[in-house]
């Protein structure tokens, strides 16, 4: 076949062309350690990592929101333990008050130390936590409770989707200080400080079965808190999880394997080398007619 | 005497032909180079005298060699001008990188859940309805641009179609020129090669066929018609059709113009066609039932919430009627804007400020078939879109790749008939050096013996 020098330089520039390519090409992969940087490089793998990349951004999403109710809730768990101990030591001033050796005057510093837990109560059940009051319900925008405990917030939980479905995120303070729960927890200090200031030991006496209930109902609140805060922190493992796994299959499938890769370009290399070298001693074939 | 004068004239004869193809050699060498050159061999014959004479010069080409060439140039130009057209779209689809219309998404999804968590916060408002805006903003970005683009492949199809009819005018002026030069005994080797670099050229912006009518005149088809024919040239037509798809057709003198759209299979033209009528079609009207299936679902299920204002029924975007037009259409609606107090994070009125179950909703949207005829999440749905644009531009680079592979081996083959090699040439060179020094060895032995033979005589 006859061989004309116009396709000699063609051929030429179409080898060291796509060697060219195909080493820039590894390049890139040896460098980045991407595959796909472009939908057209492998377009199932590149629609496949637009899914996986929306997992993941939906899992951090989960996980940012997951903390933010977690903190809240561990806030609020630990306002409820204090509730709860609250009425501990309400119990044990009632215990001393019920003693009918002790005269009126002992009993009304008693009332006093009574008063000064329902104002502990109060600051407690109207915690503030990052996303507004904690026992508020949906009124989380103002304190829920007034003085002698007069509620003004609801019982609507406050739920957040983990990726599984919606979760509860709050502990309710209806249900926890309020008659909604059983019993107005108020009311039961209340009534302690009352018999407490009227020297009225039978009725501080009376008294102690309202505070151990008044106690249980924060308890059972308190406990069901925990318990909300363990699925939380159970879901956070599994999202935490589920993004190591997604990012896992994110290099799986838009990942390039960068030894191969750089074994690759370095083959290139010394492949563009010889072409060149060839290429030159093509091209230099019509200098032996220079010297005709 | 006779005989010594005949060879006294054979060798002028002999020093005139051989002058005459180192003319031919010469100009194959300077010409090696020249696109759609056609290597020339000079035509010696024996005079019935017994000298030598130059008849003329060939062209050295293949009739069939050269329509092959001509096809593979049309569709290699086809599938590269294709493929550098679409990869200009690609980049508006590169989610790999996580830019664009999918992480706008993303964030817009993380956006509700953050409200989900937060629902009376105004900051977590404020970039929620950001983000809102933004996706509205890159969907009408995309839109526009694959629009505008549209726009500009028509432009480009009237300039290609400029093109070709200023070429096949050249070509009928050159047909008539080579008629004319040949009709006279001139040589017409100049004028073909610059028909056959037209052609190249014409082939290149559209599939043409030519052959050689009964007269031996060229005739040229393009697009399913006779474009040239002797030295009569068409001329084509570019507008829009009434599906809004480009229309080809040729202009005669009276209307209607004859619409050939459907026979057009190769060149550029070919390629602008199928990227704006099929390529960038398909994708915008995907982009569109997206906008549209992303503002029905997250409208309907924001209107089921209410603001802070306890005021419910608001649709965040606002979108076209249809989903024709609905990615250049969608943008925040206009009560939303500057109110991140409306986005509706509760489902109730009397829970708010803190109830949060419509944002979770909102959220929840995410995992839910609500796109492409509820078969596809919104992921999925835009994941498929970026496929789809990828396979395009994939696709058409395998094309390509396989085109000019073709192309390649034809035009080596064109080459291994047609091109100059230098070698060849070379050798050429000297063998018709050499023969015109022989015959001026002959004319200078001739000269010797008659100054001999008159010496003599002349004593």
């Amino acid at each position: 076949m006859r061989v004309s020098d116009a396709d000699r330089y063609k051929n030429v520039n179409a080898v060291l062309g796509r060697l060219a390519s195909e080493h820039a090409r590894a390049s890139r992969e040896a460098a980045t350690g991407e595959r796909v940087t472009r939908p057209s490089d492998d377009p199932l793998a590149a629609a496949e990592l637009v899914r996986l990349r929306h997992a993941a951004s939906k899992v951090d999403a989960h996980r940012e929101t997951l903390r933010s109710a977690m903190n809240d809730l561990e806030l609020s768990e630990s306002s409820l333990a204090a509730a709860s101990d609250v009425f501990v030591r309400a119990k044990e001033l009632a215990m001393q008050g019920g003693n009918g050796a002790l005269g009126a005057g002992e009993r009304s510093m008693l009332a006093e130390q009574v008063e000064a837990l329902e104002q502990e109560l109060l600051g407690i059940a109207n915690q503030q936590g990052a996303c507004g009051y904690l026992f508020a319900g949906s009124k989380i925008d103002a304190p829920p409770f007034a003085a002698a405990g007069v509620f003004s917030g609801d019982g609507s939980d406050h739920s957040v989707d983990v990726g599984s479905g919606a979760t509860s995120a709050s502990a309710s303070g209806a249900l926890a200080f309020t008659v909604a729960g059983g019993r107005n927890v108020f009311a039961d200090l209340s009534q302690l400080r009352s018999a407490l200031a009227a020297d009225d030991a039978a009725g501080v006496r009376a008294a102690l079965d309202g505070l151990e209930a008044a106690r249980k109902q924060v308890e059972a609140e308190r406990g069901k808190t925990g318990l909300s805060l363990e699925k939380l922190t159970a879901a956070d493992g599994v999202l935490a999880q589920g993004g190591v796994d997604l990012a896992r299959a994110t290099e799986r499938v838009g990942g390039a394997d960068a030894f191969e890769a750089f074994s690759r370009m370095n083959s290139l290399s010394g492949a563009m080398e010889r072409a060149i070298s060839i290429s030159k001693q093509v091209l230099d074939l019509g200098a032996r007619w220079r010297g005709y | 005497m006779p005989a010594l004068t005949q060879m006294l004239l054979s060798a002028r004869d002999a020093l005139s032909a051989q002058s005459y193809a180192l003319g031919v050699t010469g100009q194959n060498i300077t010409s090696s180079t020249t696109p759609a050159y056609v290597r020339r061999e000079a035509l010696l014959e024996n005079r019935a005298t017994g000298g030598v004479v130059a008849v003329g010069v060939r062209r050295v080409a293949d009739q069939f060699v050269d329509r092959r060439w001509l096809a593979a140039s049309s569709l290699g130009a086809s599938a590269s001008e294709r493929e550098a057209l679409l990869s200009r779209v690609e980049p508006l689809f590169d989610d790999v990188g996580g830019s664009g219309v999918g992480t706008a998404l993303d964030q817009l999804f993380s956006g509700f859940s953050a409200l989900a968590a937060n629902p009376a916060d105004p900051t977590t408002r404020q970039a929620l309805l950001a983000r809102a805006d933004e996706l509205a903003a890159r969907l009408r970005e995309n839109a526009d641009t694959i629009a505008s683009q549209r726009e500009e492949l028509l432009s480009r199809a009237q300039s290609v179609v400029s093109e070709i009819n200023g070429k096949a005018a050249q070509v009928a002026d050159l047909n008539r020129k080579i008629a004319l030069a040949e009709a006279q005994g001139d040589d017409a080797s100049s004028l073909r090669d610059q028909r056959d670099k037209l052609l190249l050229g014409l082939s290149s912006e559209i599939d043409i066929t030519t052959f050689t009518d009964g007269q031996g005149g060229l005739v040229v088809r393009a697009a399913g018609t006779t474009l040239v024919e002797g030295d009569i040239a068409q001329a084509f037509e570019v507008d829009l059709a009434g599906d809004g798809s480009l229309r080809l057709s040729v202009a005669q003198s009276g209307p209607p113009a004859m619409d050939v759209t459907a026979s057009l299979s190769g060149g550029s033209l070919a390629a602008i066609k199928e990227v704006r009528d099929s390529d960038l079609g398909s994708v915008a009207t995907q982009l569109d039932q997206f906008a549209w299936d992303l503002a029905a679902a997250v409208n309907t299920q924001h209107a089921a919430g209410f603001g802070l204002d306890g005021l419910g029924g608001r649709a965040l975007y606002s979108i076209s009627a249809t989903p024709a037009g609905a990615a250049r259409a969608i943008a925040l609606d206009a009560q939303m804007v500057g109110h991140p107090e409306r986005l509706a994070a509760s489902s109730l009125a009397t829970t708010l400020p803190g109830g949060s179950d419509n944002a979770v909703a909102l959220a929840g949207l995410s995992a839910q078939k609500l796109f492409a005829g509820n078969t596809r999440t919104a992921s999925g749905s835009w994941s498929d879109l970026v496929g789809d644009v990828g396979s395009r531009v994939a696709r058409a680079r395998e094309e390509t790749e396989l085109r000019q592979s073709v192309q390649a081996q034809v035009e080596s083959l064109r080459e291994s008939v047609s091109g100059v090699s230098l070698d060849e040439e070379m050798v050429s060179l000297t063998k018709y050096q050499h023969a015109y020094d022989a015959a001026a060895k002959v004319l200078a032995t001739v000269d010797e013996l008659l100054r001999e033979l008159l010496d003599k005589v002349g004593r």
